[in-house]
């Protein structure tokens, strides 16, 4: 019993508590992560660039955040915010898009939640009585 | 290449998810491309591609020699014949997992992944974990992290993906699978078989 309890358990690596987490598993957990690489396929798709330079901008884009020091017990959860990010790198760099017009409609969209206006109604709006 | 300066960086999720928003908005009202175009990836990366298409191919190489040697030859031109392919899958090569030698993929700068046979990779695949890990000690990886324990004596080749060249496996025939047909030789193959990180399922007694 003594030598049980004095025996180091065997320390868990970061992979494997991660690999023990239901989103490590699946490829998207949020429906923008799915719309922001269908966005930029679609893109690429368009003909707006070669697949190669985003996946050029991603690497950019991970190496940067991974110097800067990131928890790998974590199942990397900034993957799609670098994906976002080399897609606008991408459409800036070629022209195609100004960031401070990003930023901008960004704003506008999160002052305007989509149901904001539309409040819980508990009568019904419309009544056609019918002929009685 | 010129330094490019995105001068906000979102943080919360609702921040992303509106910025996302803004991006897609801003490509259609310009006209580069079309809500319709984005909805058909997210249909097909949501619930059209995944592994079971590599499952398919696997099954086929089972059973018929010279597919698998077709396979093992040019894996592209192979899966075009069971009509598999498109992006990301231009050029693939398929590697034999034989009693003797493991091949295991991993996509060491980001998360190249053979899109046309295994769909998206899971997040574990694009996580710095694993990149870290399965490229440093392979083996002790498999073993203390997948739960695959291999005999010393097989070797082990971990291959690296790139935006070029995309790996997958041809996991080992499992014993006792003699008589099956494809389908049921088919669910016995799991994505991780696929990657390297597992086996193919043993069928049930």
């Amino acid at each position: 019993m003594v030598e049980n309890m004095t025996r180091p358990k065997p320390q868990k690596s970061d992979l494997a508590k991660l690999l023990n987490q239901t989103e490590a598993q699946v490829a998207f957990n949020k429906p923008w992560e799915l719309r922001i690489f269908s966005l930029a396929v679609a893109a690429s798709e368009a003909g707006l660039f070669e697949w190669s330079a985003i996946q050029e901008a991603l690497t950019d884009a991970i190496r940067q955040s991974e110097d800067a020091g990131v928890d790998t017990s974590k199942s990397s959860p900034g993957y799609y915010t670098h994906l976002m990010t080399a897609l606008e790198v991408v459409l800036v760099r070629s022209g195609l898009l100004e960031a401070e017009g990003i930023d901008a409609r960004a704003r506008d969209i999160l002052s305007h939640p989509p149901h904001k206006n539309h409040v819980a109604k508990y009568e019904p709006i419309t009544v056609d009585q019918g002929a009685r | 290449m010129s330094k490019v300066n995105l001068s906000h960086t979102p943080h919360t999720d609702e921040e992303i998810a509106a910025r996302v928003k803004a991006l897609e908005a801003v490509l259609i009202e310009k006209g580069l491309m079309s809500e319709a175009g984005v909805n058909r990836f997210a249909e097909i990366y949501e619930n059209e591609v995944g592994p079971q298409l590599g499952s398919k191919v696997v099954a086929e190489a089972w059973i018929n020699p010279e597919f698998k040697a077709r396979l093992l030859d040019n894996a592209t031109d192979a899966c075009r014949e069971l009509g598999i392919g498109g992006l990301q899958g231009e050029h693939m090569i398929a590697l034999e997992n034989t009693k003797d030698v493991h091949n295991v993929v991993v996509c060491s700068l980001c998360s190249c992944y053979p899109w046309p046979v295994l769909g998206l990779p899971p997040n574990w695949y694009k996580s710095m974990a694993y990149r870290a890990r399965i490229t440093r000690e392979p083996r002790a990886c498999l073993k203390e992290d997948f739960g695959l324990e291999l005999p010393d004596s097989v070797e082990i080749r971990v291959w690296d993906s790139n935006s070029e060249l995309r790996y997958w496996m041809l996991p080992r025939r499992p014993d006792g699978t003699d008589g099956m047909n494809k389908e049921e030789l088919a669910a016995l193959v799991t994505r991780d078989s696929l990657i390297g990180t597992g086996l193919a399922k043993t069928p049930p007694a």
